[in-house]
């Protein structure tokens, strides 16, 4: 792509906030505490007064390295935003020079933990999209205020590498004071649902596009936009009380809290022989502390994780601020988003509650799924409408879902009934080895389970299809609805086993950027669907992604 | 200057969305996978049999090597009839598997790169795998059996018709 050369003044090579020596300074000081320990342990053992000098001179001479090389890190570590591209220089031993070109630059994150909101620095990441694969930067510490800068920079330069050119930042945006940016030339205030931004178009000409905040208490928030950035339109902000609904509604408490009052209850049933007793009673105190760790840490977490959450669209961006110790500010450009997910379980269905992830391009790792999939916890299922349309703009709405043919249904019931033939079957012979023939009964019979489970699954499933998007619906724990804009199919797949071909039935694959494996992002299921009719998969398979791109540019191999 | 890969394209235009097949010189550097995994699964179990002193059962497993090699011929072939490929105008069409048949089509403009590969079988008989590389790592877009001689052309020919923006 074409990066504009004029017009941006470079800045000078500057390194990040001293403090960053500090917070690498409490970082090894953490390890003296350990260190006094092992001395204390030695001495008290006897180990003789030798091996806890040794212990003292060693630990000493390990800690002075480790400052003198956070030192030399801290002083070789420099940074340079130039007309093209940010610039850093790095390494003590071995340098490295790491080029960014803004063009490539797919998210823009601050993220501050506990001693970082102490010392009021602030950690700058980018993730960037680039050939065969991801990958990303990060800079800290920054002051607050100048990585708050930075990042307003580079989203500021990155939109002018797209569009070819450049304001700098004005002032008065900087503090909130200027005039909301008006449309031009009768140009409209809603950018394209889908698709790359067109060159003519201003990044920032978005403007107050959406009268107001969702309805229902859901809303508020405050201008977080950087200078040179259009003013924040408030999308979603969740409450405290949202926040915790959100946490104990999750999947994961909704799917082990029965198993495990499910296990308690069998617990229960053991029979109270000789030392029966004794294994009752200790088992129902490990159910009970499995129970606080994994659903009460999880939903702590979660809590902890999601804090303050707050999500604004500033111009053709989206961002996000949530957490307590750790507190993020991710910036999603919308040009990138790639997907988005519609999810719920059985007691958020009840409720009347769901989640949505938005997906974008920036896949820098597998465990940084955070930064990659800008999550909304749980809002209202009546206002999933209004939120994807305040953040996404037109075009993201669910239309009515198209069942899948009659055969997928007893293929569902078929599928899951072989899936819990094994598990039964074994649960019945450890059973009747056990003498217990009513419990074996019991196991085979969890195999009918799977007939109400497939038709609620076929009955779940389904697929549209409309001009901008293409919608795939299924699950029944957890249910999922992807909506998979044409413009963002990178390619197609469709595949059918010999049970499916004896039913006419394929399975669907759409393929989008950023997805990098199931196991690690949890995004490339979401885009596949199993059992629809095979001229049905076969049509979609050919055509989505041929309508993805429009017209063929043709241009010189790269 | 589609008389240059005449070979791969059966005398046609290449863009022109004909069915193709594979060159058959695949099914060797296939074949030859095979034998290798058989030769080492079937040599060590038949190895440990003869040092064991049971020589009956280990020409018994070379036997079942034999056969084993057998199947795999029948197979080999049986996907080399199945592979199928189109080049569009506009994209590049895959058809291929035995008993999971698979279908995908990559569109041009959202190639990131091709690589040509060539393993060392693959070098020996004269052919390449083009694969074709797009921002979703998911895409499946290996095109195997290429005349190693051809595979740059067309390389150079699909990237031309790539787009020149970041296709995310």
């Amino acid at each position: 792509m074409a990066v504009p050369t004029g017009g941006v003044p470079p800045t000078a090579p500057a390194r990040t906030s001293p403090l960053t020596l500090i917070a690498a300074g409490i970082r090894i000081l953490a390890a003296v505490p350990l260190i006094l320990l092992q001395v204390g342990l030695g001495s008290a053992t006897g180990s003789g007064g030798g091996s806890a000098a040794l212990v003292l001179g060693l630990s000493a001479a390990f800690l002075l390295g480790g400052g003198v090389i956070q030192g030399l890190q801290w002083f070789l570590r420099t940074w340079q935003m130039t007309s093209t591209e940010l610039v850093i220089d790095e390494g003590v031993f071995t340098r490295h020079h790491r080029v960014v070109p803004y063009d490539r630059v797919q998210q823009v994150d601050l993220q501050r933990k506990l001693i970082d909101q102490l010392l009021g620095v602030a950690t700058l990441r980018i993730d960037t999209a680039g050939e065969g694969g991801a990958t990303s930067v990060t800079l800290g510490l920054l002051d607050l205020a100048a990585a708050e800068q930075m990042r307003a920079e580079v989203l500021a330069r990155r939109s002018a590498a797209v569009r070819g050119s450049w304001t700098p930042p004005h002032p008065a945006e900087a503090t909130g004071s200027a005039p909301p940016p008006q449309p031009a030339g009768g140009r409209p205030l809603h950018p394209p649902p889908f698709g790359p931004t067109p060159p003519d178009a201003p990044q920032g000409d978005a403007g107050p596009w959406h009268p107001g905040a969702v309805p229902g208490g859901w809303s508020g928030g405050s201008n977080i936009a950087g200078p040179g950035q259009p003013p924040a339109v408030p999308v979603l902000t969740l409450s405290p009380a949202r926040i915790v609904v959100a946490a104990v509604t999750g999947l994961l408490p909704v799917v082990v809290t029965p198993l495990l009052v499910a296990t308690w209850f069998a617990v229960l049933a053991i029979p109270a022989r000789s030392g029966g007793a004794a294994l009752r009673g200790g088992s129902l105190v490990a159910i009970t502390v499995v129970a606080v760790f994994v659903v009460g840490f999880t939903a702590l977490g979660r809590v902890i994780n999601d804090w303050g959450w707050r999500l604004e669209r500033v111009g053709d961006q989206l961002h996000l601020r949530a957490g307590l110790t750790t507190v993020r500010h991710l910036t999603m450009p919308l040009r990138r988003v790639q997907h988005v997910t519609v999810s719920d379980n059985p007691l958020r269905r009840a409720l009347g509650l769901c989640s949505i992830a938005v997906s974008s391009a920036a896949g820098p790792g597998a465990s940084q799924q955070a930064t990659t999939r800008l999550v909304v916890p749980v809002l209202r299922t009546s206002d999933v409408a209004a939120v994807l349309a305040a953040g996404l703009g037109d075009g993201w709405d669910i239309p009515p879902l198209t069942p899948r043919p009659p055969a997928a249904r007893a293929r569902a019931v078929r599928r899951r009934i072989l899936a819990l033939a094994i598990p039964a079957a074994t649960g019945a012979a450890i059973a009747v080895l056990s003498g217990a023939s009513a419990l074996a009964v019991l196991a085979a019979l969890v195999v009918l389970v799977g007939i109400p489970w497939g038709l609620i699954a076929h009955r779940r499933a389904g697929w549209a299809e409309t001009e901008h998007a293409c919608v795939l619906a299924k699950g029944v724990v957890h249910h999922r609805i992807a909506i998979v804009p044409v413009a963002k199919v990178q390619s197609a797949r469709c595949a059918d086993n010999p049970f499916q071909r004896r039913s006419r039935l394929r399975s669907l694959h759409l393929d989008v950027a950023g997805d990098e494996s199931p196991l690690t992002s949890g995004t490339w299921d979401d885009t596949v669907l199993d059992d629809l009719p095979d001229d049905v998969a076969i049509r979609l398979c050919r055509t989505l992604p041929r309508r993805s791109g429009g017209a063929i540019q043709v241009g010189p191999p790269t | 200057m589609d008389t240059d890969i005449a070979d791969v394209t059966g005398g046609g235009q290449l863009l022109d969305g004909t069915e193709r097949g594979l060159d058959h010189r695949i099914r060797t550097v296939w074949m030859a996978g095979w034998a290798l995994g058989i030769a080492v699964g079937f040599g060590a179990a038949a190895t440990v049999l003869a040092v064991g002193g049971r020589a009956t059962a280990a020409v018994t497993v070379g036997f079942a090597a034999l056969a084993a090699l057998g199947l795999a011929g029948l197979w080999v072939g049986a996907v080399w009839r199945r592979w199928r490929w189109s080049a569009w105008q506009d994209a590049l069409e895959l058809r291929h598997g035995v008993v999971i048949r698979r279908q995908s089509l990559v569109p041009y403009h959202r190639i990131q790169q091709i690589d040509v590969e060539r393993g060392p079988i693959e070098r020996v008989v004269g052919i390449s795998t083009l694969v074709l590389r797009t921002a979703a790592a998911s895409t499946d877009a290996k095109l195997p059996g290429i005349p190693a001689a051809h595979a740059q052309e067309l390389r150079h020919r699909l990237l031309e018709r790539a787009g020149n923006d970041d296709a995310v």
